[in-house]
């Protein structure tokens, strides 16, 4: 069981991924929360016990890739598994996500099939 | 739709409509677990945003610019709102809830217009959703490109694209 942080602007999103989390029967201890990137590092660093980061992309204040490489830069936090959920499913955009250090992504919308997929492996 | 002869859009009316369509009924089937019946609205009709209706819109910027609109009726947008949230009871939400709840519909929907459509032809950017209580009542032009009736209460799409002086 993990410690999981998401990362999303919108209060309702945040909602509706616990909800498809406890659907897709994903073995999760706590959920943590965050409204942008910063206050997710913020978050990170508070708790080293997050064992899991689901962020979006498209955020105010610091958008999700830049928070995702600001993660990478942390020598504690190199292998933190990272899973980008977001509106936008272009190819570009899902290949700057994996370029810059995630470890899998889900568009929006999205099933609890869809989330169990992404987390495949990343979670025990 | 109307399109400017010395800047003419890249997109096509029927490639935005039917891009736009796919998305809502995807963001409804899947987020909502609700089928929606969409109607398509002609080209300049005027309509009505009532006083206590909920404008999302979301920009989308890169060669051109233009603007997603989601706009629900009031009764439509609690009723959204309590879908996606998995309220049992619209009533219950409060204003905040359900003005977070339709930005990020109207988020998903133009998500995935630049996905399918807009992403393919080069550099877009996606603005974050910017969403308003109407004040006094409005008649726009662009309002609706596509809408349906939820419960008794409309929720249209609309697009407005500047630049290339597309309007839908």
């Amino acid at each position: 069981m993990k410690k999981m942080l998401i990362v999303d602007d919108s209060a309702t999103m945040r909602k509706i991924i616990m909800r498809v989390l406890r659907q897709a029967e994903i073995p999760v201890s706590d959920i943590l929360e965050a409204g942008n990137g910063k206050e997710g590092l913020q978050r990170l660093v508070a708790d080293p016990d997050i064992a899991m980061v689901l962020s979006d992309i498209n955020m105010p204040e610091m958008n999700g890739i830049d928070f995702l490489k600001a993660i990478r830069t942390r020598r504690d936090k190199t292998s933190l598994p990272v899973v980008m959920i977001t509106t936008e499913g272009g190819e570009a955009m899902l290949q700057t996500a994996m370029d810059s250090g995630a470890n899998g992504y889900v568009t929006k919308p999205f099933t609890p099939d869809s989330i169990r997929s992404a987390l495949e492996g990343l979670v025990g | 739709m109307a399109e400017s002869s010395e800047n003419p859009s890249p997109f096509s009316r029927d490639a935005l409509c039917e891009a736009l369509r796919d998305t809502l009924e995807g963001v409804f089937a899947t987020m909502l677990a609700k089928p929606v019946c969409l109607s398509t609205v002609a080209d300049g009709t005027p309509s009505t945003v009532h006083a206590g209706s909920i404008v999302a819109n979301v920009a989308l910027r890169g060669e051109q610019e233009g603007t997603v609109s989601l706009v629900c009726h009031p009764g439509a947008a609690r009723t959204l709102a309590a879908s996606l949230l998995m309220a049992d009871e619209p009533s219950t939400l409060d204003e905040a809830e359900v003005l977070d709840a339709i930005g990020e519909c109207a988020n998903m929907v133009a998500g995935g217009l630049k996905t399918r459509v807009l992403d393919p032809l080069g550099t877009w950017a996606l603005g974050t959703p910017d969403c308003t209580l109407q004040g006094a009542a409005d008649v726009v032009q662009h309002g609706g490109m596509l809408s349906c009736d939820l419960d008794g209460d409309i929720l249209s799409v609309g697009l407005t694209w500047s630049a290339s002086k597309l309007t839908l």
